[in-house]
């Protein structure tokens, strides 16, 4: 079977799906039922400071040993692509237990924290009547944290959660930060108002990977952090500004087989990237990559994946 | 930030697209049904992470593909191919094979087709709905190809 054909065919027989009966139905339902909750909470007026005493030295979380699973692994099987690392972040994290009793009886506790420069991830229980932890974190400036992953579970009015925020460049391991937690809680009149909640952390220190190699086409450096929990860094590509503006613009293409990615090769463990991100693009271009953990990071190496032609052994990058 | 109308229109709309994506993974219309509903809930949870409406329906796909993979590994069950009832909401007999060949490729490869062939996503939307590489998305469409052809031809000729 030709290209062509198979393409026609797809075309062609690629029937649209019957979504009538009890299907339409329960949606229907579903959406009719959805609390008005969302729209114009963000926008009240924050009213009450409250200071949460939590200062950490996350340097030596990697020696806390859990005892039983703490948040983060109870809530593991929230998320499927998140399993591993809340796994590892379960036992890396450390525990701090500290409480915060907010006007109204609410309570927050922050659970478990763990930050290695780059992201910070937080497990909490909050308990109280109409109240929820807000969008995400905040530094003391007011610099907002854009949350990556998240995930929630309540039960009898008690609400258990984790949050992975990303850090802003000006985090170093071992310098300690400022991270504000807000939470919104209902008012009687059915205003909102806003209670702070902020807590110290110092980043943990990470190991520091490097490589680099040069080919006809292209030259590729690479930075990687190992952590506790998982292994990231940048692929910077450079030498075909034809590939750069590919990237930047993230069209597709028949013609340019470009390097878009790269695998991680840990002692012949193939790992994927689970970074869908895209970096900067100037002349050349850096490709985010983020990993699970390897079972061994003695030997590494990253792998290129080009565009039209897959994988490409021979222009591995061996880590140092 | 997007109210609940604008949010119901939106989802409204695209009940085929996330129907079809949650059928390729669960692989049984009742399971993906109730997918569908969880990652609705989900979402409006979670509308306050939607930075760019424009991506609503990517961002969305992207919560159901989560939403189905969360349900399979609390069921941990098994679904034979008999299992599969959307085979019969196809058109026509070259339809209906077809699906079966797309429904009995492995998860990997099976999601990335749909998602082109039948949704019309491009291979990059495609890798930000099931949070994988653009280079892994494209490697595996050109798998997934292959196999389809192959098992598409070996049909033909024992027909």
């Amino acid at each position: 079977m030709t290209n062509e054909a198979f393409e026609a065919m797809m075309r062609e027989h690629a029937a649209p799906v019957d979504t009538k009966g009890n299907y339409e139905q329960r949606l229907a339902a579903t959406l009719d039922a959805l609390p008005e909750k969302q729209g114009g909470v963000w926008s009240a007026r924050r009213t009450a400071v409250l200071v949460l005493a939590a200062v950490m030295l996350l340097a030596l979380a990697s020696g806390a040993v859990a005892v039983g699973l703490g948040l983060f692994g109870q809530l593991r099987e929230q998320n499927e692509s998140s399993y591993e690392r809340l796994a590892l972040l379960d036992e890396a994290a450390a525990s701090v237990g500290e409480t915060a009793v907010l006007d109204g009886g609410t309570e927050l506790t922050l659970e478990q924290v763990y930050c290695d420069g780059d992201r910070l991830y937080y497990s909490y229980t909050l308990a109280g009547e109409n109240v929820a932890l807000g969008d995400g974190a905040a530094l003391e400036d007011g610099t907002t944290l854009t949350i990556w992953d998240r995930g929630e579970e309540t039960a009898d009015g008690v609400t258990c959660g984790y949050q992975e925020v990303e850090l802003p460049e000006t985090a170093k391991p071992g310098e300690a930060l400022c991270v504000v937690l807000t939470v919104i809680a209902e008012n009687e009149d059915g205003t909102y108002r806003f209670v702070e909640a902020p807590f110290t952390v110092t980043p943990a220190e990470r190991q520091t990977y490097a490589g680099g190699a040069s080919f006809a086409e292209y030259s590729a450096d690479a930075q990687l952090y190992v952590t506790d929990v998982e292994i990231y860094g940048e692929v910077d590509v450079t030498g075909q500004t034809a590939w750069a503006e590919l990237y930047e613009s993230r069209a597709d293409t028949d013609e340019e087989d470009y390097v878009v990615d790269y695998q991680l090769i840990a002692d012949g463990e193939v790992l994927y990237n689970k970074d869908y991100t895209y970096g900067e693009a100037d002349g050349g271009y850096g490709i985010p990559v983020r990993y699970d953990l390897p079972e061994s990071c003695e030997n590494l190496a990253l792998r290129p994946v080009r565009y039209l032609s897959g994988e490409c052994i021979e222009e591995e990058i061996v880590l140092k | 930030m997007m109210d609940r109308e604008a949010f119901s229109k939106k989802v409204w709309e695209m009940r085929g697209s996330m129907l079809r994506l949650s059928v390729s993974l669960m692989r049984s219309r009742p399971d993906a049904e109730d997918a569908v509903q969880d990652a609705v809930l989900r979402a409006w949870e979670r509308l306050g992470s939607l930075r760019d409406e424009a991506a609503f329906k990517t961002w969305m796909l992207s919560i159901v593909v989560n939403a189905c993979k969360s349900a399979l590994r609390k069921r941990r069950r098994l679904v034979l191919a008999e299992d599969i009832e959307i085979r019969s909401e196809t058109r026509n007999e070259t339809a209906s094979a077809l699906w079966e060949c797309v429904m009995a490729l492995e998860e990997k490869y099976r999601v990335p087709i749909v998602l082109h062939y039948y949704e019309g996503f491009s291979v990059r939307e495609i890798a930000s709905i099931v949070h994988a590489p653009v280079g892994t998305v494209a490697a595996r469409m050109r798998r997934a190809r292959e196999k389809l052809k192959c098992e598409l031809m070996q049909r033909g000729e024992s027909a």
